[in-house]
């Protein structure tokens, strides 16, 4: 693409945005399944029309990702409106439709905040502070979500060796 | 039984969406840009006419339901802004542009009176009036 800088968001250059595409979209299929293309496309208008405006306050990923995520739980909550869906099922349908039940076996089925905040820190490689800055919530609640999640996941993954060695302990 | 080390949940965690990742493409960025683009192009702004046309049209509609009230009404203006919990209403009704002349009302001449109003003064607060005479109570 170009360099050229956003009119309403002179912080951010097209170049950037496009080097940090791929890994958006993915954190964006992350929250909203397959209403990432869409959820992305608002997000990228926002930024053109200058309603998310970039201060550089953070990193620009971080900034971003942020705001990829307030979008996704905009869409979420238009989309259950719309719908009629109560929470629990919008849950299910968003899940069903990402198939994470299928590729995420476990982190599926942590609770929505541990989910992110492992995701962000352990796969996307970012800070606690950085994980809080995104999920909008203060360093000591990211932490604690933080801890959980692992606890939890810890849970599932003792309860499955468990599970394996039943069988062998009966033969 | 071994134990789960963290190493063992960061991989755990690495492997899930390492896999979901691989099974779903970003769509090209280029084209997501444009497509963002082209939605943005038409948004147009708000124009002031806008604006302007928003505010006349609700000051007509508000005259209007005063002016319904008051037609409609055989109230004094307090008693109207009592029931509808709009003391501006009171306000409002007491300006030249609601009022019949005041002698006119007080002979029951005016159009207000073919309208059903009662005969009040209604420049005067409604403490200071006799009801049902229209008159207005000097000593007070």
């Amino acid at each position: 693409m170009t360099d050229d800088v956003l009119a309403n968001n002179p912080h951010i250059r097209v170049a950037d945005l496009e080097a940090l595409h791929a890994g958006a979209w993915q954190w964006c299929y992350s929250l909203a399944g397959n209403e990432a293309d869409d959820v992305l496309q608002q997000v990228y208008v926002m930024l053109i029309e200058g309603k998310a405006r970039f201060r550089g306050e953070s990193t620009l990923k971080t900034w971003l990702y942020a705001v990829i995520r307030r979008a996704a739980l905009k869409d979420r909550r238009r989309r259950k409106r719309w719908l009629g869906l109560e929470e629990a099922q919008l849950d299910t349908a968003a899940i069903e439709l990402s198939d994470t039940v299928a590729i995420t076996p476990y982190l599926s089925k942590l609770p929505a905040k541990q989910r992110e905040v492992l995701e962000l820190s352990i796969y996307r490689e970012f800070t606690l502070a950085e994980c809080a800055h995104i999920m909008g919530v203060r360093l000591g609640t990211a932490r604690t979500h933080y801890h959980r999640g692992k606890a939890a996941l810890r849970a599932l993954l003792t309860q499955q060796q468990q599970d394996k060695r039943l069988p062998d302990e009966v033969d | 039984m071994k134990s789960i080390d963290e190493q063992d949940l960061d991989d755990t965690i690495t492997n899930e969406l390492k896999q979901r990742d691989q099974t779903v493409t970003a769509p090209d960025f280029t084209a997501t840009w444009q497509a963002a683009q082209r939605t943005s192009n038409t948004h147009s702004p708000i124009q002031r006419w806008q604006i302007s046309a928003v505010a006349a049209t609700t000051l007509l509609a508000v005259s209007v339901w005063v002016g319904w009230q008051l037609q409609d009404s055989e109230h004094h203006p307090d008693v109207i802004a009592q029931t509808t919990k709009m003391p501006l209403l009171a306000s409002l009704t007491r300006t030249k542009l609601w009022q019949a002349p005041s002698d006119k009302i007080l002979d029951g001449t005016t159009e207000l009176q073919a309208w059903g109003v009662p005969a009040l003064n209604w420049q005067a607060p409604l403490s200071t009036i006799k009801v049902n005479e229209g008159e207005v109570d000097e000593t007070k």
